[in-house]
């Protein structure tokens, strides 16, 4: 299966659908707020800060797919407390660069289990019907299997030039499929506006992708 | 030392190690942390309040008689002592190791905390003849004098 975004309108669930889904929170980033992050010349350029990014915020394995006139990259749907701090495999709360407090762990351990996922999708795109509203619903079948395809690397998604320039019609989109677990049923989606904010999610992850927090 | 302070510190373990396990447990209670409200208390009462009640119990019934007499049998206490650090330790393990996944959490409680009572209700059996001894034993040998 090729790598690439869905032609508009299309619902297949094994690939990526574009324009993507309603989220439940999203950040959109203009070109010259893109440029206050860093003077980005190429994809690959903004994808060797992008990717170091997340990698710093402890995001493995995820995949490039292609978008028009750019790429966007899919994380694994991981497990979420109420804040937003990640749960690693076992079930425990891992705090991204706050490290290790008795008072912190003692909170985790007695406040609400959690009982919610997430995944982002970040998006670079030169398409401004990126930002419209879709009749495609996301579903956690979606992140999975955004994971179990696309690409390992942004050289390896064809019909991508790495080397293409950044334009002034480039922006950055980054969004965030919130799931609320339900015991015995399938995780429903956290409307827009109801979950945690976008800043809630970066902040406690440690990412820095707002222009402001940089 | 005086069998008065000996009692006192053992009781002063027991304290000081269990109230911070009921308090984790009733804010998890609090938080649902469990599928049925009453999970958490279901699994401490039994493993913890019945020593507490006992020690309590004949602390102050012995309190007066016994407070300034030296303490003759330093290993049962020493033994009694660290059978109750022990014990609360391997409760502090099965609390502190819960996972905060919820999914993970349930899976936990159904299959490792509920079954942890059996072998702490045995842990826990031994720790009350060690310290029903310690506790117990000055009792007639004080009224002989």
């Amino acid at each position: 299966m090729t790598p690439q975004a869905v032609v508009r309108g299309e619902t297949a669930a094994s690939l990526y659908p574009w324009p993507p889904p309603a989220a439940t929170a999203r950040l959109a980033l203009d070109y010259n707020a893109l440029m206050q992050l860093g003077s980005f010349h190429s994809l690959a350029n903004f994808n060797d800060w992008l990717s170091k990014q997340l990698v710093t915020s402890g995001f493995s394995g995820y995949k490039y797919w292609g978008a028009p006139g750019g790429f966007a990259i899919a994380t694994s749907l991981e497990t979420i407390t109420d804040d937003g701090r990640r749960v690693d495999k076992d079930g425990f709360i891992v705090s991204a660069k706050r490290g290790w407090s008795l008072v912190s762990y003692l909170y985790d351990l007695t406040s609400r289990p959690a009982g919610r996922a997430r995944v982002f999708i970040f998006t670079l795109t030169d398409d401004i019907h990126a930002s419209e509203t879709t009749t495609v619903k996301m579903e956690t079948v979606y992140a999975k299997n955004w994971l179990a395809g696309g690409a390992f690397l942004l050289s390896g998604l064809e019909g991508v030039d790495p080397s293409a320039p950044i334009t002034t019609k480039h922006f950055f989109l980054a969004l965030v499929y919130e799931f609320k677990k339900q015991l015995d049923k399938d995780p429903v989606l956290v409307k827009d506006g109801q979950g945690i904010s976008m800043a809630g999610h970066f902040s406690a992850l440690g990412l820095q992708i707002m222009p402001g927090t940089r | 030392m005086s069998l008065g302070r000996a009692r006192a510190i053992l009781a002063a373990v027991w304290m000081v190690m269990s109230i911070p396990l009921i308090v984790i447990i009733f804010l998890q209670t609090l938080n649902d942390n469990y599928e049925q409200w009453d999970t958490g208390f279901g699994w401490l009462i039994p493993l913890v309040f019945p020593v507490l009640s006992f020690m309590f119990a004949t602390y102050t019934i012995a309190e007066t008689a016994t407070d300034r007499v030296v303490l003759r049998n330093l290993h049962g206490f020493v033994l009694s002592t660290v059978a109750s650090v022990f014990y609360l330790t391997l409760l502090y393990v099965v609390v502190l190791s819960m996972p905060r996944e919820e999914e993970k959490l349930r899976y936990y409680v159904e299959h490792n905390m509920k079954p942890s009572s059996w072998y702490l209700g045995t842990v826990q059996g031994l720790v009350i003849a060690l310290v029903g001894k310690f506790f117990l034993d000055h009792v007639p040998s004080q009224r002989k004098k």
